[in-house]
């Protein structure tokens, strides 16, 4: 060791040149092994949807509309919204000034 | 190359600052290291960040969380550029950790020795032997007290190892105690070597007692980071070998 307080020595490492290459990883066991894992609580934490933009400073009048419908047409809507990436007024001007063309 | 993760689904349990130390240490004694940073706290970037900021080299690359899917491949890339790929996990149970095991030489699980944390921990050794069974390839694992009394062991402490003992799960023989050197290297982008000069250019003008007081606790902290990076490596090689 050297220095003033003897800090100067490190670790002993083993040499790296008789380590083996690593193989490859089998694409089916990984899959396994990651489902697997979701059994034991180990899910994807991922975003599963891009968040939308935020509109426009609200300069003019609001309000807000509450839609129930079918599912398959909401779902529908809200492709297209992500789609567009718009939110979902944005989505709905978008539609409505379409029709006035 | 070799592959030491760090992992446990509890949070705070100390992964980030055991990987940091073994990083620094391998890094001083002549490995090439990198580090993947899949925490989305990202501390370990930070770090690198305020590192460049201030003008001070970086020891080691640091590297940033990846889509989920590209984990094994940045992994497998990294052979090409280090000796050491250390991999700093998210303390949660989020699917990356099963990828990034999948590639990894030896675990380690760090926990403070409270029932809370060692409930978390199994957790993290069954996942571990799982994925082992799966990809049909053995991964070692280790469990490491982190963050614990330098002075004494606490009995949550002793009643959590002597159920470690009885199950034959491996602990490192070396802890990792709660020091405020190990929490400064965070605070001020810094690496553990380099706070004897900068304890001792705060010191100066300090009456000689109350410098080796703040010297001796940074040698205390060198020292078992050193005492326990050596652990780790030995422990590799031993997994290597069997």
């Amino acid at each position: 060791m050297s220095g003033k307080y003897g800090f100067g020595g490190g670790i002993e490492l083993p040499k790296m040149d008789t380590l083996k290459p690593r193989l490859a990883l089998d694409q089916g066991a990984l899959k396994d092994a990651v489902e697997a894992g979701t059994t034991l609580g180990f899910v994807s934490r991922e975003p599963t949807t891009a968040k939308r933009k935020p509109g426009p400073k609200r300069t003019e009048a609001q309000d807000k509309v509450s839609i129930p419908g079918p599912k398959r047409v909401i779902d529908q809507f809200r492709a297209f919204c992500t789609e567009q990436n718009v939110t979902l007024w944005e989505g709905l001007d978008l539609l409505l000034q379409g029709r006035a063309r | 190359m070799y592959v030491i993760t760090f992992a446990n689904p509890k949070g705070g349990s100390g992964k980030t600052t055991s990987a940091m130390l073994l990083a620094e240490q391998i890094a001083l004694s002549g490995g090439r290291v990198a580090i993947l940073d899949l925490d989305p706290n990202a501390n370990i970037l930070g770090w690198a960040r305020g590192r460049e900021e201030a003008g001070r080299s970086l020891p080691f690359s640091v590297h940033a969380r990846p889509q989920i899917e590209d984990t094994v491949g940045l992994i497998d890339e990294m052979a090409a550029q280090a000796d050491y790929l250390i991999i700093d996990l998210e303390g949660s149970k989020d699917q990356i950790v099963t990828f990034a095991l999948s590639r990894t030489d030896l675990c380690i699980i760090p926990m403070d020795g409270s029932p809370m944390e060692a409930r978390q921990a199994a957790q993290a050794v069954r996942l571990v032997e799982t994925t082992s069974r799966m990809i049909r390839s053995p991964i070692a694992y280790t469990l490491l007290f982190a963050r614990t009394n330098a002075a004494f062991l606490t009995t949550d402490e002793r009643d959590v190892r002597q159920e470690m003992e009885s199950n034959n799960i491996n602990t490192l023989p070396v802890r990792i105690a709660r020091r405020a050197p190990y929490t400064r290297i965070f605070r001020d982008s810094v690496l553990l070597a380099e706070l004897p000069d900068l304890v001792a250019e705060e010191m100066k003008g300090k009456t000689a007692s109350v410098t080796d007081k703040a010297q001796k606790q940074v040698a205390s902290a060198i020292e078992n980071a050193r005492d326990y990076a050596q652990a780790v490596i030995d422990t590799l090689m031993k997994a290597r070998a069997a």
